[in-house]
């Protein structure tokens, strides 16, 4: 992949060589809190990677060389990966302070990115998921950030279609979501494997790739996506899918596995569940780690639950609503629009409200809303 | 196709047709704020495409797999070349009749993975022949009833593809591992038949009845809840049927360059229905937005008031059905032939160019908007 010297040499310059500690010195304190990062769409076939503040201002841009998905924000320093939406492969380092592009970087010409990748806890390395597609194998790429994102190994994902993933509070275990999509490049958006996937949520040790767990649904379910995870309080993962079956068919698309132990489906009420149209396009939990929100484009709708019980608090509609992340105290979020609306949500008033200027005509707001701060 | 337009005039052509899909789209959203259409709008344009379109379609495929299934019978009854090339011309008529209904993958398509079992391409390339002799050298031919739990690859029209052209001499050989052969192809010819009668009845009545739901929507229609919502499924086909035959049809075999071409890619080649498929797939397409009888998704483009538009995707489609119809051989040999190459990338370019339309100005014309992140499957 491209890279260009000066961009190495920056990023080596700001991560590794000189160490951090100066960058983080100069950073401490003065940063701007409760960013949010979102890849969008202009309307004239140009992607770019925006950062918003809370009132829904745009404090940065950059320009992507490919439509983006979602982003890795590192644990200590203003800076975020945003990744390329499948079958893509390029990740963009960005200095989110300065809107500065730091590192370029590509998985091997044998995989792409599937969109989503996390920062180990010290921020040194990154896991970003990634399709083996000739082997027809999913992978957990690992990419050192002090040597410009060299890829210095990765584990099996032990599974087809890892796509989102997160790092539990141990530090240790990465919580991945086993879409069991098989896909390759050469068919951009078709699935190869519908009749026979196996989707399931993985517990993989950072440390050295072991399985330690792995959670999956009833077989009636078999077509039922893991594709997206929030992390509610106590280590709660919340996985939110997108159904392959039939659309007639009444399935819950969201659940909950308290650590080591088996998803449990919401049991919510069926128009809840129809609400969602088959399809959840992100999952986020608030900043009390207790309310999770769950957005389907093809709904036009975001839906809010509890993260304790799953019960469904309320359901909102907003067209092509997709992205979605913790805002502003407890029951708050920020949600985003493909038809480039940002609103605003307090979950215990159930008020929406719509912030930031008019969007430009073509302005769409891509799947995932990135919070800095979280 | 007129043989004397210059490339040039073509690529103006072309190019105009991609220009008007672009700026128009730009110029329809700027007018999306006009009032949305009422929802009676789209009943009338449901119930026609059901009863013309949809239904008349899949009766046509339960025929063709009823009568494919008594071919495969009696070719297994009596082997001999006259009735191995019977059940070939069985299989074309049943691969045209799919032809005519594979962009309808809602309702009784997706139930119990119909629509995959049938035809489970491209998924399956390079797999069908394994699966086959896998199911052949193992535990013996699935029997009546468990078919439909063999793998997708071996139950379809690709399985019978295989059977009978790739391997059809195989079948009239006088032995034992004749006669597994032919008792397979009985299992997936009456596989076939019954997947085709369970489409056709799932659309007209039974315990589905699918026709219903789509000219019923409410708030207890577990389909949908107004008529725009299956308006929407109708015009989902359309755009996806568009989009597969550029990205699945098309575009890997032809490749960047003649270097890069890759025939190996192209669909059903032992049987050479690559390009053929592709006409019958778009005029299946072309007839979604106006049939013979003048039905279809035109009357709401009409009815909105977008006669430049109708006339556009009405000359759309003619060029690009005659651009496919100008190849005239499989696209696995006209993708390394210098003649027919540059049509095989008109057509791609041409096919691209229509999906662009119907995804920008049609989609905003009859109110029918195609999401940013609603189709992603991310």
């Amino acid at each position: 992949m491209r890279s260009t010297v000066i961009e190495r040499r920056r990023a080596l310059a700001l991560l590794g060589a000189v160490g951090l500690a100066p960058w983080l010195s100069r950073t401490a304190g003065a940063g701007p809190r409760d960013i949010f990062l979102s890849a969008r769409a202009d309307g004239q076939g140009r992607y770019w990677f925006s950062g918003l503040d809370a009132e829904g201002g745009r404090r940065f841009y950059v320009v992507l060389p490919g439509r983006g998905h979602s982003a890795a924000t590192h644990p200590r320093l203003p800076l975020a990966v945003v990744f390329a939406r499948r079958p893509g492969r390029f990740a963009l380092a960005v200095d989110w302070r300065r809107g500065r592009v730091v590192a370029r970087f590509a998985p091997p010409e044998d995989r792409h990115f599937y969109g989503h990748g996390v920062f180990s806890p010290d921020g040194r390395l990154l896991y970003a998921c990634e399709n083996d597609f000739e082997a027809r194998r999913g992978a957990i790429g690992i990419y050192e950030t002090a040597r410009g994102f060299a890829r210095v190994g990765e584990w099996a994902s032990h599974g087809i279609g890892p796509h989102d993933l997160r790092l539990l509070s141990d530090g240790a275990t990465l919580a991945v979501a086993i879409g069991g999509i098989a896909t390759h490049p050469d068919l951009p958006r078709l699935k190869l494997n519908l009749p026979t996937m196996a989707s399931a949520l993985a517990l993989i040790d950072r440390r050295d790739g072991a399985l330690v767990g792995r959670h999956r649904l009833a077989p009636a379910f078999h077509k039922a996506s893991i594709r997206h995870l929030a992390l509610a309080r106590g280590d709660r993962i919340a996985v939110a899918m997108q159904y392959e079956g039939p659309a007639g068919d009444l399935v819950p698309l969201l659940g909950v596995s308290e650590r080591g132990r088996p998803i449990r489906l919401f049991d919510a009420p069926a128009p809840a569940i129809r609400a969602l149209r088959q399809y959840c396009g992100s999952v986020a939990c608030d900043t009390a780690g207790a309310v999770i929100a769950a957005s389907s484009p093809r709904g036009n709708v975001l839906t809010f639950w509890e993260a304790e019980n799953g019960r469904h608090l309320f359901t909102t509609p907003v067209a092509d609503g997709c992205g979605v992340a913790a805002a502003g105290g407890p029951g708050r979020f920020l949600a985003s629009s493909g038809r480039g609306g940002l609103f605003l949500i307090d979950v215990a008033r159930r008020r929406v409200a719509r912030i930031g200027p008019p969007p430009r005509a073509g302005l769409a707001w891509d799947n995932h809303l990135v919070p800095t701060g979280g | 196709m007129r043989s004397d337009l210059g490339v040039g005039g073509l690529a103006r052509r072309l190019s105009l047709a991609l220009a008007l899909a672009l700026t128009l789209a730009l110029g329809a959203a700027a007018q999306a704020g006009a009032a949305a259409p009422p929802d009676a709008f789209y009943a009338a344009v449901n119930r026609h495409l059901v009863e013309r379109h949809v239904l008349p379609r899949f009766d046509r495929l339960r025929g063709a797999a009823r009568e494919l299934r008594s071919a495969g019978g009696a070719l297994c009854q009596a082997p001999g070349a006259g009735r191995l090339e019977d059940a070939r011309r069985g299989f074309h008529a049943a691969m045209d009749a799919w032809m005519g209904v594979q962009h309808l993958r809602f309702g009784p398509a997706e139930l119990f993975s119909r629509a995959d079992r049938f035809y489970f391409w491209p998924q399956a390339r390079g797999k069908v022949g394994p699966a086959v002799e896998k199911l052949l050298a193992g535990g013996g031919i699935p029997a009546p009833g468990r078919m439909p739990t063999a793998s997708a690859a071996a139950q379809g029209l690709p399985a019978l593809e295989y059977l009978l052209f790739e391997r059809g001499a195989a079948l009239l050989r006088a032995d034992a591992a004749a006669k597994r052969r032919c008792a397979l192809l009985l299992a997936v010819t009456r596989n076939i038949h019954a997947i085709a009668d369970g489409l056709a009845a799932d659309w007209a009545g039974g315990r589905v009845d699918f026709r219903r739901a789509m000219a019923s929507p409410g708030p207890a229609n577990l389909y949908y809840k107004t008529h725009k919502d299956a308006a929407a499924a109708l015009f989902q086909s359309l755009h996806d049927g568009l989009e597969a035959v550029a990205a699945s049809r098309i575009r890997p075999v032809l490749g960047a360059s003649p270097a890069a071409a890759r025939p190996r890619l192209a669909e059903q080649r032992a049987s050479g229905r690559s390009t053929r498929n592709i006409v019958s797939g778009l005029q299946a397409l072309a007839a979604m937005y106006r049939d013979k009888d003048g039905g279809g998704f035109t009357r709401l483009v009409r009815a909105r008031g977008e006669v430049k538009l109708d006339a556009l995707m009405h000359r759309a489609f003619g060029l690009t059905i005659a651009t496919a119809r100008s190849i005239g051989k499989p696209l696995e040999a006209a993708v390394r032939d210098e003649t027919l190459r540059p049509r095989v990338a008109k057509l791609l370019l041409q096919v691209r160019a229509l999906k662009q339309i119907v995804r920008t100005r049609l989609a905003t014309a009859i109110g029918l908007a195609v999401g940013f992140n609603a189709l992603d499957g991310d």
